[in-house]
């Protein structure tokens, strides 16, 4: 409790900012929620909303505020871990009062735990609760569809796996650097290649499997990778290979057109919705040994550095 | 002189890491945008006969080449990674304006250092005037070089088009760069000066510069309807060809008194639309059966001759927010306390 009151001392304008962000982008997922939900209800009642009928009945109405909502809660836990992660150490630095605290406390990896604990339990906090949010209004909007993959960087575990990552990222390169803005940009930089590097990783994290014509057609929520065409002896060529026999075929065949049976068949290659755990599981892992690796370094430049 | 290099010498030092790594991360955008423009050069000047002309509307007919397809997907490809590039040129002005603005006061109260350097000047104001003077000019240097980086893509992104004439990225090319970078610059000064504190200053700056940038946007969008002209979709039954190059202002009805009605300000009043036809839109199923028409489909639009014109005022606006917050800055520095 002294850690988080004096943590809350230390970090109060910070904290509020990301509380009140957090806070707000999860009341307003939490309406959405709630809002749809209550317009799927009257579905099949004797006064239905006029989208019922359609499959993405909320694109209409929902789409731009769920959008929105869902834009800046993949951005969130990037800012928060990064506002509240770097001025832990640089602000003890920058303002020479590590010069204090570092020969008072037992040690100094002592100190940095009980720095970041507190600071951390609150971000994990305040993102899960929009994490459960964010899918919680994924699922409303796109009801009756098992939603897989999609918008897997928005919403779940691995915002709140991000946010972590990236707190202790902040620490680290706050302690490497000990300036506060040049740790900060920094730790921006860092945060677009984390976060390209997680966008190009997803595909990776499961085998890429021929995605069958149901799940192809059906299941929006499987992750596509690539597109390629079966030619009808049984052999797979690639996606550019294959567009230019269907156009070659197209234009030998002439006015009546070729033999449906001649032209090759599109197929689609990705991980099926059903395996959304698995690649979860595997992500959350990785990340979390980032996010020790991670705090390790953090640890080894505060015991390493001059406190000055 | 010798004075004014102490100054940008103190300002450099104070400011060193910032400097170097804006410095860098434009360079990094800048550099890439010009790989990009002679990249895509290179592709057209190698295959002229697939990418010779790509404006012209009857070269993806049936008789576009086979062999050209692998040629136009790795085009498009390329097209497309350096069209996303001149969104990091949007967004890098605020960005940069912020990070280098913010910390520009708020670091010296934070410090602790204003009370010295406050009271051992002949007056604030000069003070700030000479703070402010070298991280200015390093902004207008760094946006400059991102300002001809930008043309030059966007150049090669679009060959055919006069782009001094020329809506399309509109606010993501171009010194419209510079002006936005230094109004952003000058608000996140006097949001620093406000708060005192550095971190508390650049996350507020970041709000307070993203609200009135969206305030500007959406009065020059109020300035741009009013004067805007309107065209129809539609004349004589036959759709009419639209320049790329105007600026869209809104879409909407024209109705029957020659009134233009913006398909918002329908939903405003509870009308919605039945169906159109040649760009002839009804209410209801009764309105189109007694071919009572709502209005014709149609646009308010800026023609692109006008878009150095409609750059500059927006320049103005931004440069008048920033000179504004100037204003504001030289009035709280000489009048709070420096702790």
């Amino acid at each position: 409790m002294r850690a988080l009151l004096l943590a809350w001392r230390l970090q109060r304008f910070e904290l509020a900012f990301v509380a009140i962000v957090c806070i707000g982008l999860t009341a307003a997922a939490a309406w959405l929620t709630l809002d749809m939900r209550a317009i799927l209800a009257r579905c099949g009642t004797p006064d239905p909303a006029s989208a019922c009928g359609s499959m993405y009945m909320f694109q209409d109405t929902h789409a731009g505020n769920v959008g929105l909502v869902q834009l800046v809660a993949g951005l969130a836990p990037f800012a928060a871990g990064l506002v509240l992660g770097v001025p832990i150490v640089t602000r003890e630095v920058e303002g020479r009062t590590a010069l204090i605290a570092w020969p008072m406390a037992r040690s100094r990896r002592r100190w940095l735990v009980w720095r970041t604990i507190p600071v951390a339990l609150v971000t994990l906090g305040l993102v899960a609760a929009l994490a459960i949010a964010a899918d919680q209004m994924t699922r409303a909007y796109l009801p009756g569809i098992d939603i897989g993959f999609l918008e897997y960087h928005t919403r779940g575990l691995p915002l709140v796996m991000r946010s972590a990552v990236m707190l202790v990222a902040g620490v680290a390169i706050g302690a490497l650097v000990g300036r506060l803005l040049p740790a900060l940009l920094i730790g921006i930089g860092l945060s677009i290649a984390i976060w390209a590097g997680l966008t190009v990783a997803l595909p990776h994290w499961a085998p890429s499997m021929e995605l069958i014509e149901d799940e192809e057609m059906f299941a929006p929520g499987a992750l596509a990778t690539s597109v390629a065409y079966r030619l009808p002896d049984g052999r797979v060529v690639s996606f550019e290979e294959g567009s230019a026999l269907t156009e070659a075929i197209h234009e030998d065949a002439g006015e009546g057109g070729p033999d449906p049976a001649e032209l090759p068949r599109t197929i689609r290659y990705g991980i099926a919705d059903a395996r959304y755990p698995e690649v979860l599981i595997r992500e959350t892992a990785a990340l979390g040994a980032a996010t020790a690796a991670l705090g390790a370094l953090a640890a080894l430049a505060v015991h390493r550095r001059r406190p000055e | 002189m010798t004075a004014s290099l102490t100054w940008a010498r103190l300002s450099f030092r104070q400011q060193r890491w910032e400097l170097i790594l804006v410095a860098i991360g434009v360079a990094a955008v800048g550099v890439t945008m010009l790989w990009f423009a002679s990249q895509l050069d290179g592709m057209r000047a190698a295959s002229p006969d697939c990418l010779g002309n790509l404006s012209d509307p009857g070269f993806f007919s049936d008789a576009t080449p086979v062999s050209c397809q692998a040629i136009l997907t790795a085009y498009y490809d390329t097209s497309n990674l350096a069209d996303t590039l001149l969104y990091a040129s949007f967004a890098a002005p605020f960005g940069i304006g912020i990070l280098l603005g913010a910390p520009l006061v708020a670091r010296e109260i934070d410090g602790g250092t204003a009370q010295l350097a406050w009271s051992i000047g002949t007056s604030r104001t000069g003070w700030l005037l000479r703070r402010i003077a070298f991280i200015a000019l390093f902004v207008v240097v760094v946006l400059g070089f991102l300002a001809v980086a930008s043309e030059i893509l966007a150049a090669a992104l679009a060959p055919d088009r006069n782009l001094g004439t020329d809506f399309t990225w509109f606010g993501r090319r171009g010194w419209l760069l510079v002006a936005r970078g230094v109004g952003a610059l000058l608000l996140g000064m006097l949001v620093g000066a406000l708060i005192g504190r550095v971190l508390p200053a650049v996350l507020a700056a970041g709000l307070v510069v993203a609200l009135a940038f969206v305030g500007l946007s959406l009065a020059m969008d109020r300035w741009n309807a009013s004067d805007a002209l309107v065209r129809l979709f539609y004349i004589d039954d036959r759709w009419v060809e639209f320049s790329l190059a105007d600026l869209a202002v809104d879409y909407g009805l024209v109705t029957p008194d020659g009134e233009f009605v913006t398909y918002g300000q329908l939903n405003d009043q509870g009308i919605s639309t039945f169906m159109s036809e040649n760009g002839l839109t009804y209410a209801s199923e009764a309105d189109y059966a007694a071919d009572r028409p709502l209005g014709e489909e149609g646009q308010r639009f800026i023609p692109g001759p006008r878009y150095p014109e409609i750059v500059a005022r927006d320049a103005a606006l931004a440069g008048g927010l920033g000179l504004a917050a100037l204003g504001g800055t030289v009035l709280v520095v000489s009048r709070r306390r420096p702790t």
